[in-house]
């Protein structure tokens, strides 16, 4: 059964729908390429989306009607004939309605004022607004990027180059490839992805939540208020529920920040809150920066070591000697490490955003068990997220210490010692990050020993078998 | 007879107070705005479509017009699909 669900997923993971997701950086590539089709200033459109919607395709529509990356309310979506929840075209029709706007009120700045229905420089609705007035004024006096928009199927750039645009109906160019920064990449695939749409997700969490909810309570409380008038229940048991059928609501309930206040913002605060405090990342930027920082700076070692090697059968051997470092240590420690973190952070995001469908489970005493079983993978997520971040410091502290001591010397016998030393410091730190969720376990002593069989995969199962085999090996476990 | 009609009455009451749908009315003031303001997104008009919902939900003036600014000055920084109106009725529920 298990591996069907996994070959199941797999195959849904593959399908069309995914494959056409589009991150952020695409999306501003396309938005790029519209507003020079439709002749309007770039960098005003990119400001002027960013204000809308910030890029998020899969916002849905809010309580008074706008919707998508666009924020196109129904009106104007139907006089475009698009689907407003499709980023691509929305995109497409913005930058052209702009245009018109721009023809019709004579300014690029009546045209942002006209499309947000009254949003001026003087007052901008939001920051994302202000920026793109600002950008906009630039353009209009000329001081802006040194651009100037000849219009219709082309851009005069301010050095007196021209770029020619393709037809308008064309295809968006593909993304630049992010070979060079794979962790990252990936970190912004999962993680990012994941963060833009939290709020959205366990907004329609809570919509799906709260209608069951509401006729789950309506029919208890009738229930209940039928057997307390009867006398079969006592006033208290009644009074007990109804309290906390109430506190249930208060987070379920759609347009409540109950919710948002007092647990996404707490969780979603402690990843920064580990990072400043064990000082994470130490190479200024996020932990997936440190992963592709520590492997370029190892791959670049190896290969100054290479070409400092004169050609003999000595330099086949230590060239081959670092090939094999590299691939049997080196970078499945730095994917193990990568993998648990990745992991914890998505499990974290993931758990926070089923809460409101979990806090259900307070309602009945039947159902403590889930809300039990749900909190003690959240404290046990977050433990295990602090001790991730804790070793994650402690390592970069010291490779980037050891790397910025290691310079090659142009003898490889001389500079071998040190890079296998830094191969066998990425080892141990790898092998302590596969031994962590049974530390986490140990830490959470009492809260983790009831962990349901979602705390058990967190803490001990799936983490673990990443760590040890790789996720190349899991799924060939599981899958295959 | 009369208690099991209360308790159907109270079981029935939870619903309707619970999804006493301020949506339906910020959906109808959205598209009445909107096709007076000849707008694309219509984010400017969020506290319009406020006013005009909680008054239909027969809500406070005063109340209203403080939960539009308290929100206006929290929401400064976040794009425009964050849900100003929802944030204002949550305001008003407190």
């Amino acid at each position: 059964m298990r591996r069907r669900l996994a070959y199941l997923f797999l195959i849904l993971s593959a399908s069309p729908a995914t494959a056409q997701a589009l991150t952020t950086a695409q999306l501003q590539q396309i938005a790029t390429q519209d507003a020079i089709n439709a002749g309007i200033p770039p960098n005003v459109f990119l400001a002027q989306i960013q204000a809308e919607s910030g890029f998020n395709p899969n916002i849905g529509c809010n309580a008074a009607g706008a919707c998508g990356i666009a924020q196109f309310i129904p009106a104007t979506a139907t006089q475009f004939g698009i689907n407003p929840n499709d980023p691509v075209a929305s995109l497409q029709a913005a930058a052209q309605y702009d245009a018109q706007l721009e023809a019709q009120t004579g300014s690029l700045i009546g045209a942002l004022t006209a499309y947000s229905g009254g949003c001026t420089p003087a007052s901008p609705c939001n920051a994302g607004y202000a920026q793109a007035f600002q950008l906009a004024a630039a353009d209009a006096n000329g001081d802006g990027d040194g651009v100037g928009f000849a219009g219709g199927d082309g851009v005069a750039f301010g050095d007196g180059s021209a770029l020619l645009v393709a037809n308008p109906g064309a295809p968006p160019a593909a993304a630049a490839s992010p070979s060079a920064l794979p962790f990252e990449w990936v970190y912004n695939q999962v993680i990012n992805g994941i963060m833009g749409q939290v709020d959205t997700s366990i907004q329609t969490v809570e919509s799906i939540t709260s209608g069951p909810a509401t006729a789950v309570l309506a029919l208890a409380i009738a229930i209940m208020g039928m057997m307390t008038m009867f006398g079969n229940m006592d006033m208290a048991v009644f009074l007990s529920f109804a309290i906390r059928a109430a506190i249930v609501m208060a987070f379920v309930q759609v347009g409540n920040t109950f919710y948002s206040d007092w647990i996404e913002q707490f969780v979603l605060g402690l990843p920064t809150y580990f990072s400043n405090a064990f000082s994470l990342t130490v190479s200024g930027g996020s932990p997936a920066q440190l992963f592709d920082a520590i492997m370029n700076g190892w791959m670049a070692n190896v290969l100054s070591v290479w070409h400092s090697s004169p050609w003999s059968f000595h330099a086949i051997f230590i060239g081959f000697a670092l090939g094999l470092t590299t691939l049997i240590i080196v970078l499945p420690s730095l994917v193990a490490m990568f993998t648990v973190f990745l992991i914890s952070t998505f499990l974290l995001l993931v758990m926070l955003t089923i809460g409101p469908l979990m806090i259900l489970g307070l309602l009945f005493r039947t159902t403590h068990r889930f809300l039990h079983g749900y909190v003690n993978v959240m404290v046990t997520g977050a433990i295990f997220a602090l001790v991730v971040d804790i070793v994650l410091g402690i390592f970069s502290s010291i490779l980037s210490q050891v790397m910025a001591n290691f310079t090659p010397s142009g003898s490889p016998d001389i500079d071998l010692p040190g890079l296998f030393g830094l191969a066998v410091t990425m080892l141990i730190t790898g092998f302590s990050m596969a031994r962590l969720p049974r530390l986490v376990e140990a830490i959470g002593g009492g809260v983790a020993v009831s962990m349901d069989t979602a705390g058990r995969m967190m803490a001990g199962g799936f983490a673990k078998d990443v760590a040890e085999s790789g996720a190349v090996g899991v799924i060939a476990r599981n899958v295959l | 007879m009369i208690r099991f009609s209360l308790s159907f009455c109270l079981a029935l009451a939870l619903p309707l107070v619970a999804h006493a749908d301020w949506r339906a009315s910020a959906k109808d003031c959205g598209n009445v705005i909107a096709a007076q303001a000849h707008c694309a997104s219509c984010a400017a008009q969020w506290p319009e479509i406020s006013r005009c919902a909680a008054q239909r939900e027969g809500e406070d003036p005063t109340r209203t017009n403080a939960c539009i600014a308290r929100v206006n000055s929290e929401s400064w920084g976040k794009p425009m699909y964050y849900d100003r109106v929802a944030a204002v009725f949550a305001c008003l529920s407190k």
